[in-house]
């Protein structure tokens, strides 16, 4: 890990380096303050530099102190730390640059920036008023209500971005989901609540919590696939082995 | 390449070995004139379970050596250092292995092997049953020159 | 070792329930715990048969019954519960083979064997679906079955197709199937239905020997000899359909890719460096244990601890080399019926270890306990709603993979809630020998067992066709046998049966 930093950082031949050794330890100390992080004062540098003096351990402390390094249990960790420092450093120096290639600017450059006044805001969400119109909305949208009109509201919103999107309206099947059907009434559900309207909840909390999770596992394999898009380049080739003699 | 080989290295040895019941393994059973000779000859029976030994020219050949701290300890090692050569570069398949130097008393247990047969190449070499690992269970060692009996039991995981 | 005779050896096994028998303290000296064994009534008589002949005066063979074994077991230090045999178990290297034990981590004196796990770490079966059915198949399997032994290299002396340097190796023992799916061997859902998602997390190449990284690398990618084996099957029972219907499984005449092996050359030499280790941690520790197969090592000393780190890159090896095959299976079918693997909807059903020690949650005594849970010849079985089981099958339970052997049935169970509290969530691996290698090879004719395949429809391509008869069914116990009984006891259930219709060996 160090060592991919210290490569992403330029640090010269830092396949070769060998970090336990206390020489090559300094030198990348002292390589980082000077070429990367530039945070010591003057003299503090100075002695920084003076690898072979004997109080230089003193100094390196009083150096990482400056920079924030919290305690930690080695050496090659506060390395880490530091590591991880300059590299934000490099990555504060260059954000522009980065930005440029980040997922969600890729996609939205075409959004202008409006910046209007939100009538919402001066909406009085206790009122009488607000929580008849939320009722009555819920009632369109067929949704059970809650006492609370707020709780109420997310639920209409999550039926209006889920189901009310004109994509969605016009092509259903990609969103509503199908599956095969499943006699979830007859699965057992690992515990007992001696209620069966508790445990009919309960059976429905879990099938939540299962397509929460399906979700999540989904859109997982989503990312892993995206990043195969880059690294992906299955090879094989039987002049090393023999097949199928 | 081949290498060149004097005639007397080509000739091969009799066989002194035979293959014993067991439930998920097999057991060697080697014997000899001499402790030597048995450990040879166990090495082959190892290699003979690998392959049909019959096929197995020589060719090339490579050195091994073996150290233990007791004689069942240099008799796993010597047998782990041979199936190493067969599993990776050179993929030696053996029809005879010469012992070198024998040390099976006092402080020191070793031995120097030259191990004589060929790359082990699918479609020449039928092949047999893999040999994942050599085990201690129920090693027996027979070492008792006034009787002439030497004699080896060990049994290889497949 | 205390002789006894059989009629006095019989006091202490008591029969429990109709597939299960105790075994109590004092069969074997210094049993920390029982022992329990599950077996249907055939199984039993092989279990009592194999006791029986260890008794007769005379006897010296090299390994103890399997249930002196698993009463051995039972004498280690740490462990908790039982030492479980399952109905599959027959004598191995210290452990018996489908053995399953137990060890409390927070035990100072709990110890971790390699022999608990086995030679082949992380031996497992994979299973494939496919959206084919028999008359898809059957007027092109001889070359389907030719095709997947064009694209696996099999047998003794066989090496990897993937191309593979020293650093790709490292990469890949460090990061398991992550590896693969990086590389573009294999699909993201494929992780998903894996255990422990293909990786195990603290699997640490650098405690690895050279020799071993030696062995592994040419073999990354071979599917290896002995049981393993890789079968194109058809779906034969469906028990339960709705766990089947989950698993992708809608009904009979279904095919299936089923790929078994393991961590190849590599695992076998982990495993005995590992051995060589531990004798000589068990003399400085004192560790005693009633037979010196059983070598082991505390939990928490460097020995043990290096062990867990290697034995886990040894797992990663083995679920990349059967990723290796998925990618080559997928590419053999897809070859023969010009269609992308994704269009065959060749998907990982699951993917099982049933050689392997893990660290898990278990309930002991009504106290949560951290266990180092050895499963040797045995195989998880996560009850449904265990976090530890994939999403899809939250309502089924873990789907279990159970390879049957050259031209028997194979089956899938689910793992069931009763098993996660008698068995520690484990049940069987497959068949389990019942007839010795060398007696196999001297009773059976190898032209006869491939003439049974052939009538029996099974395409074969074998690397070593004389020694089929060592793998031939009538030298192991009846798969059918052992699933019932698992089945029965509850450990575990059925859902669904496979029939092979091709068979590639080495």
């Amino acid at each position: 890990m160090s060592k991919r930093l210290l490569n992403a950082l330029e640090y010269p031949e830092a396949d070769k380096l060998n970090l336990n050794d206390e020489n090559a330890f300094r030198n990348v100390i002292v390589w980082l303050e000077l070429n990367r992080i530039k945070k010591a004062p003057q003299s503090l540098s100075n002695q920084l530099k003076n690898t072979n003096s004997k109080d230089w351990y003193t100094i390196y402390c009083k150096y990482k102190d400056g920079l924030g390094c919290p305690v930690l249990e080695s050496k090659i960790e506060e390395l880490q730390w530091i590591l991880g420092y300059a590299v934000q450093i490099e990555t504060q120096k260059n954000k522009n640059l980065y930005f440029k290639h980040a997922v969600e600017n890729l996609q939205n450059t075409n959004v202008p920036a409006v910046v209007a006044e939100n009538l919402l805001d001066k909406l009085d969400f206790r009122s009488q008023e607000f929580a008849d119109g939320i009722k009555a909305l819920a009632k369109v949208l067929n949704t059970v209500t809650h006492p609370d009109p707020l709780v109420t509201l997310k639920a209409v919103r999550k039926v209006i971005i889920q189901r009310m999107s004109p994509d969605c309206v016009e092509n259903p099947d990609k969103y509503v989901l199908k599956g095969t059907p499943f006699p979830f009434q007859d699965t057992d559900l690992g515990f007992d609540l001696n209620d069966p309207v508790l445990n009919q909840a309960a059976k429905i909390l879990r099938m939540i919590y299962i397509q929460n999770l399906r979700d999540l596992q989904t859109r997982a394999n989503e990312l892993i696939v995206a990043v195969q898009s880059v690294t992906a380049n299955p090879k094989t080739d039987t002049k090393l082995g023999k097949v199928g003699f | 390449m081949n290498e060149m080989f004097s005639q007397e290295e080509l000739v091969l040895p009799q066989c002194k070995y035979e293959y014993l019941d067991h439930t998920a393994d097999v057991q060697l059973h080697s014997w000899g004139d001499s402790l030597k000779e048995a450990f040879e000859q166990c090495g082959i029976a190892m290699f003979a379970y690998m392959t049909e030994i019959e096929t197995v020219e020589i060719k090339e050949s490579a050195e091994i050596e073996a150290i233990g701290h007791d004689i069942e300890s240099l008799l796993f090692h010597f047998l782990d250092e041979l199936l190493f050569l067969f599993s990776c570069e050179p993929y030696l398949i053996c029809s005879k292995v010469t012992i070198t130097e024998f040390m099976c008393e006092g402080e020191e247990f070793k031995i120097k092997c030259k191990c004589y047969g060929e790359e082990f190449t699918l479609g020449k070499h039928p092949q047999g049953t893999e040999v994942k690992a050599i085990t201690y269970s129920a090693m027996q060692i027979v070492n008792e020159p006034d009787k002439n009996r030497f004699e080896l039991f060990v049994i290889i995981d497949i | 070792m205390v002789v006894r005779q059989y009629a006095q050896e019989l006091e202490y096994l008591e029969r429990l329930t109709p597939h299960s028998w105790r075994i109590k303290k004092g069969f074997q000296p210094n049993m920390n715990v029982e022992g329990i064994f599950y077996v249907n009534q055939t199984l039993e008589k092989l279990m009592f048969d194999e006791l029986r002949n260890a008794c007769r005066p005379g006897m010296v063979g090299g390994f103890l019954p399997g249930v002196k074994q698993i009463a051995n077991v039972a004498a280690l230090p740490g462990i908790v519960g039982k030492s479980v045999g399952l109905p599959d178990v027959h004598s191995g290297y210290g452990f018996a083979i489908g053995n399953m034990a137990a060890f409390d981590i927070d035990n100072p004196d709990s110890i971790v064997s390699p022999g608990g796990v086995g030679f082949d770490i992380n031996c497992g079966v994979r299973l494939l679906r496919t959206n084919l059915m028999l008359e898809d198949v059957l007027p092109v399997k001889e070359q389907l079955a030719q095709s997947l032994f064009d694209h696996i290299p099999v047998g003794v002396g066989s090496k990897g197709i993937i191309p593979m340097n020293a650093k790709d190796l490292e990469e890949a023992l460090e990061m398991g199937m992550d590896w693969s799916l990086r590389e573009g061997y294999i699909w993201a859902e494929d992780k998903e239905h894996c255990e422990e998602y293909g990786r195990m997390l603290n699997a640490d190449p650098s405690k690895v020997s050279l020799r071993a990284k030696k062995r592994g690398l040419p073999q990354l990618g071979t599917l290896g000899a002995g049981n393993h084996y890789a079968e194109i099957q058809v779906v034969e029972e469906i028990f339960d359909k709705w766990a089947a219907s989950k698993m992708g499984i809608e009904e009979q005449g279904q095919i299936c890719v089923m790929i078994h092996s393991g961590s190849r050359g590599f695992g076998h030499q982990v495993a005995t460096d590992a051995l060589v280790q531990m004798e000589k941690a068990m003399k400085r520790d004192n560790i005693e244990t009633n037979d010196r197969q059983l070598a082991c090592a505390r939990i928490s000393s460097q020995e043990g601890q290096d062990y867990l780190k290697s034995m886990a890159a040894a797992a990663n090896f083995a679920w990349v080399n059967r990723s290796s095959m998925t990618f080559l299976s997928r590419q053999a079918f897809a070859k023969k019926f010009g269609m992308a693997p994704d269009d065959l909807d060749m998907h990982v059903i699951y993917d099982v270890s049933h050689n392997i020690a893990k660290v898990e949650e278990h309930i002991v005594d009504g106290k949560p306990k951290t266990l180092l849970v050895h499963r040797k010849g045995s195989t998880r079985a996560f009850p449904p709603h265990h976090p530890l089981i994939p999403v899809d099958y939250q309502l089924t339970g873990q789907p279990v993979l159970i390879g049957g052997t050259m031209g028997t049935c194979s089956y899938v169970l689910t793992g069931t809630e009763q098993g996660m509290l008698e068995t520690f969530g484990s049940t069987c691996h497959g068949a389990g020998r019942a007839l010795s290698r060398a007696k196999s090879r001297r009773n059976l004719d190898y032209t006869e067992v491939l003439r049974k395949m052939e009538y029996m429809g099974i395409s074969i391509r074998v690397a070593s066709p004389k020694l089929v008869m060592e793998e031939a069914p009538e030298s192991y116990k009846n798969v059918t046998d052992v699933v019932n009984t698992c089945h029965a006891a509850g450990i575990s259930k059925k859902a669904i049966k496979l029939r092979p219709i091709a068979v590639i060996k080495g």
